[in-house]
């Protein structure tokens, strides 16, 4: 649904992104992820077509985006840096967006509106920055988008309309395959959201997987076997491996019923799975000793 | 229905949106306006003056607020693009960068114009409702005529003019708005580029003018001010430059729109956004600030010549260079300035150097003979007025004789070649009335020379601070002066023939003097008298030496006044001009036009004729006529205040006829003079008096021996 091929861009010489390179699948939800000054708000956005790229193309739904209406109709975008237009109140601005999103939904507003709680006819410059963070998401989420493009979308949100809005991302996802790019400066934040991410730094993207096939694909053991005894790892891929006194922990990569089946085969005294945090599978991902990672994750 | 407005080149919604947003300014603009034309109709009445006024382009309050409320316009509508994060919106919306370009330029268009048109049509309405306001006016065929100047035609025709240089400023602002990144450079640009050609050209010809000799500022540099700025235009009230006005908003407009498409949004916030820009405004201020520091340090040292100038300019750029370009990159430490200033320093010295070398041989050029149809000069003889034909007016009188030509040819070439001889210091004839670089014991004058070459084309050169002696000592300047051609030139009444005017009177008109001793008007009708009076006066005139065209002091005291009384033959019908004297209280044309031509004691012809006719002492005031004379020693000292002398009264009749033969009008000595007051017989009020002077170098033995 988005692509990005190869996009430079520079500011005065500067290179913001350098090569860059993403592709997120149709229905799915993306993180992008990258401290500040990575490039996350430079190619969003040339995501929504307010940026040209250097090079490289942008492409959404399998077009140019940058001044095209007709793509630019199925994008809604929130953006980190509120902007509203000047006095209007959130029915005005409804009305404006109605005018130009051919898939506006009335109905969704008002149930939205509803549920979040706001006052409608106050002008939104009059909102706390919380409160004009869920007006931004009701437009968007109201002109019923085939691509949402979210910048820094959580900061500012209570613990309950944070969970709202997934809610409203997760359904959409679900029953409109609604494709979603989210960007945050925290891995954590993603986790339980996105399906797969995205890690970019100084203007490159790191490394890009797919959540489930990580989640379910890598694993951390900790075993203490009788004195004498070893690990079988014949036919598995550790990734990491390190001994602490009796207590031996790995990072393996592979399925779990064959990886338990090895460790068994030494009857281990203590055999733990433990969970992995999405960090932890990024840094191993990576051989676990990529600093410039280790430096974006902790 | 959305793809379909999507597509097209402008978006309703993205007008109306912004309408609704900043509609606002247009109310504030409008209450300017109504304040400026519809309030002084509402206290001051619809009569004559207020709505001539207020309706005329040029009208002050009006030209303001053309310049202000498009200006202010711009920067509410454009505010989106000098924020990155409103630039980011505005462009993720389903709009086109054309649709987004067109539109803020119409709904720019809307604001500026919406409050010109509701003072317009309630200007409408208050001239349907009121009474016509009727200005007179006189034709000499039809007679009086009057018409309404309040009607509803009038008023839209103010409303077009104003809406179009609302475009115009707006237009420009548009403009300003693209290339700069930030709401307040903006505004400033927009300012600067309304007067920034008009403020070049002016400057180069201020440099031109201070380092080229003879230097005439060329009539294009008027006309192209007034052509490329709207204001200037709107005070000057010239449609021409109207319709060149509308031109540049067209070419702003679409070049506005080629820059906007090729804008990056990520450039908000920057002084300006496209790169060709910045050496160009770099370069322009440094260019207005090496002018501006050159020329005011320079007065600052009152006439040091050339080496202060240059001093100053370089001053004046680097700072204006630096201040600029701090701005522009928004940072103390500049970066590139050595190449930046570099380049703009070899190209400051190659400007100068123009001027100073004289390059284009400005200075020492004269044009060939045979290529002169003709020539205008001035200030060779004390007749005429300066600059005359710099301005234009001088159509009559153009010398086309040939030899004439070459004298005028030969004077040029000697001012060119005199020129080191002229000036003690380089170039100071710029600064000529400084008293440091101009003794006090040489008189200077100037001459203006304009050439009309056969191929219609004008050469002009002025030349300031040239020596009187040198020039009065010119063989050239005598013979010139004395010929046919110039004398016809200054003296039109040579060119006329008797036989071809309708001549039906001379009066002889006293001078003050005569006035104040009882001397009348006297008539001359006699068809035969008044020909040898013409022609005796036309003697004289052909026979005036070069010194006497050049007198000053008591020789010029006119004795008298010749008043030609020629039968007019454009006069219109009696009951026509009865009607125009009724309404103005004087006549549209008189039955005859009058040319009065002064007599001095040089016009020996006309004085003699006078005599012979017996006419003479009724004219012209004698020693008869003084009863005695006071005069009055003054002389100032150095601390300023005057030394007292008693008065010396002067009662013999052979010595009033000196005074009144030998005393100017007027004084030129400051230091040291005499006042004479002469009392006509039986006069004693001081506004019955003849005033004259001497100066100590002229006068009379028997009065500066009395003190």
């Amino acid at each position: 649904m988005i692509r990005v091929n190869n996009v430079i861009k520079s500011f005065d010489g500067f290179p913001a992104l350098n090569g860059l390179s993403l592709n997120v699948k149709k229905g799915s939800i993306y993180g992008l992820v990258g401290v500040n000054g990575s490039g996350k708000t430079t190619i969003i956005k040339h995501l929504i077509g307010a940026y040209k790229q250097d090079e490289g193309e942008v492409l959404v739904s399998g077009e140019a985006i940058y001044d095209n209406v007709a793509v630019k109709e199925k994008v809604a975008y929130i953006s980190d840096d509120l902007y509203f237009f000047g006095l209007y109140s959130l029915k005005g601005s409804a009305a404006y967006y109605k005018k130009l999103y051919p898939n506006w939904n009335w109905e969704r507003y008002a149930h939205m509106v509803q549920q979040f709680g706001l006052n409608e006819k106050v002008k939104l410059s009059k909102f706390s920055k919380g409160m004009q963070k869920q007006a931004a998401f009701i437009l968007a989420m109201s002109s019923m988008p085939e691509v949402l493009i979210l910048d820094e979308p959580i900061d500012g949100l209570d613990p309950l309309i944070r969970r709202l809005v997934i809610k409203y991302i997760v359904e959409d996802v679900a029953e409109r395959e609604m494709t979603v790019l989210v960007s945050s400066h925290n891995l954590k934040e993603m986790e339980d959201l996105c399906d797969s991410i995205g890690i970019i730094n100084k203007g490159q993207m790191l490394i890009e997987r797919d959540l489930d096939d990580l989640k379910s694909d890598v694993h951390k053991i900790q075993v203490v076997f009788p004195e004498g005894e070893e690990a079988s790892l014949e036919g598995l891929e550790v990734l990491f491996r390190e001994k602490r006194g009796s207590v031996e922990l790995f990072i393996i990569r592979g399925e779990r019923e064959k990886i338990e089946n090895n460790f068994k085969k030494s009857r281990p005294i203590v055999y733990d799975l433990l969970p992995l945090t999405l960090e932890e599978i990024f840094v191993y991902e990576t051989g676990g000793e990529n600093d410039e990672l280790k430096e974006i994750l902790f | 229905m959305n793809s379909k407005r999507s597509f097209s080149s402008i978006s309703v919604p993205f007008i109306v949106e912004n309408l609704k947003r900043f509609w606002i300014g247009s109310a504030f603009a409008l209450v300017g306006y109504i304040c400026a034309c519809c309030i002084p109709l509402l206290m001051g009445g619809v009569h004559n003056g207020n709505v001539s006024s207020i309706l005329r382009v040029s009208y002050a309050p009006v030209v303001l607020l053309t310049f202000i409320v498009p200006i202010v316009a711009a920067m509410l509508i454009y505010s989106y693009m000098q924020q990155q994060s409103s630039a980011a919106i505005v462009h993720s919306l389903p709009y086109t960068r054309k649709q987004i370009f067109h539109s803020s330029f119409i709904s720019g268009l809307i604001l500026c114009i919406v409050p010109v048109v509701i003072t317009g049509l309630i200007l409408t309405l208050t001239s349907i409702l009121s009474e016509p306001v009727l200005y007179t006016d006189f034709d000499p065929q039809t007679g009086f005529f009057t018409y309404d100047i309040f009607t509803p035609g009038k008023v839209m025709e103010w409303m077009g003019i104003i809406c179009l240089f609302n475009a115009v400023v707006f237009a420009v602002s548009a403009f300003a708005a693209v290339i700069t990144g930030s709401t307040l450079v903006q505004a400033m640009l927009s300012m600067v580029l309304l007067f920034i050609i008009p403020a070049l050209l002016e400057l180069v010809s201020l440099v031109g003018q201070r380092m080229l000799y003879g230097y005439v500022q060329p009539e294009w540099v008027d006309t192209i001010c007034s052509y490329t700025s709207a204001p200037i235009a709107m005070i000057e009230e010239s449609m021409t430059a109207v319709l060149c006005q509308i031109c540049i908003a067209f070419l702003l407009y679409v070049l506005a729109y080629c820059l906007y498409n090729r804008r990056h949004m990520e450039k908000a916030r920057d002084t300006l956004v496209f790169n060709f820009t910045k050496p160009v405004v770099k370069y322009v201020v440094a260019f207005i600030g090496m002018c501006c520091f050159g020329f005011f340090l320079e007065a600052f040292y009152d006439g040091a010549g050339n080496n202060i100038l240059y001093v100053g300019a370089f001053i004046g750029a680097l700072v204006a260079y630096v201040a600029s370009d701090m701005l522009i990159q928004k940072r103390i430490r500049i970066k590139g300035f050595v190449k930046g200033f570099g380049l703009y320093f070899a190209a400051a010295v190659i400007f100068f150097g123009i001027f100073a070398f004289d390059i284009f041989g400005y200075e020492t050029s004269t044009p060939d003979a045979d290529e002169v149809k003709g020539v205008y000069i001035e200030g060779i003889s004390a007749e005429y007025y300066k600059h005359y034909a710099m301005n234009g007016e001088g159509s009559e009188g153009m010398i086309q004789d040939t030899e004439a030509i070459q004298r005028v040819l030969n004077l040029h070439s000697a001012l060119i070649n005199e020129r080191d001889t002229f000036f003690e210091k380089d170039n100071s004839y710029y600064l000529a009335d400084t008293a440091e670089i101009m003794p006090a014991d040489i008189t200077y004058t100037w001459v203006d020379i304009v050439y009309v070459l056969e191929n219609g084309k004008e050469v002009k050169r002025s030349y300031d601070s040239i020596p009187e002696n040198w020039l009065y000592s010119n063989e050239d300047v005598r013979s010139l002066v004395e010929s046919e051609p110039y004398k016809e030139m200054i003296y039109p009444i040579l060119g006329w023939e008797l036989e071809d005017m309708a001549l039906t009177g001379i009066n002889l008109l006293p001078s003050y003097e005569g006035d104040v001793c009882g001397k009348k008007t006297v008539q001359i009708s006699d068809q035969d008298r008044m020909e040898q009076l013409f022609n005796a006066y036309q003697e004289d005139l052909r026979s005036l030496t070069f010194e006497e065209m050049n007198i000053s002091g008591s020789e010029n005291r006119a004795l008298f006044t010749v008043e030609l009384a020629v039968k007019n033959s454009d006069v219109i019908s009696e009951e026509l001009n009865k009607e125009y004297y009724e309404y103005y209280g004087y006549y549209y044309s008189d039955d005859h036009e009058y040319f009065e031509y002064n007599v001095n004691r040089h016009y020996e012809k006309t004085l003699a004729l006078l005599k012979e006719w017996g006419i003479y002492n009724s004219l012209v005031v004698s020693a008869n006529d003084i009863d005695h004379m006071n005069v009055v020693k003054v002389e100032i000292r150095e601390d300023n205040s005057q030394k007292e002398y008693p008065s010396v009264t002067i009662t013999d009749r052979e010595a009033i006829q000196t005074v009144l033969d030998t005393a100017a009008s007027d004084w030129y000595n400051y230091d040291l003079r005499y006042e004479i007051t002469a009392y006509p017989n039986n006069r004693t009020m001081a506004d019955e008096c003849i005033y004259l002077y001497y100066d100590p170098d002229n006068v009379p033995e028997f009065i500066s021996g009395a003190f």
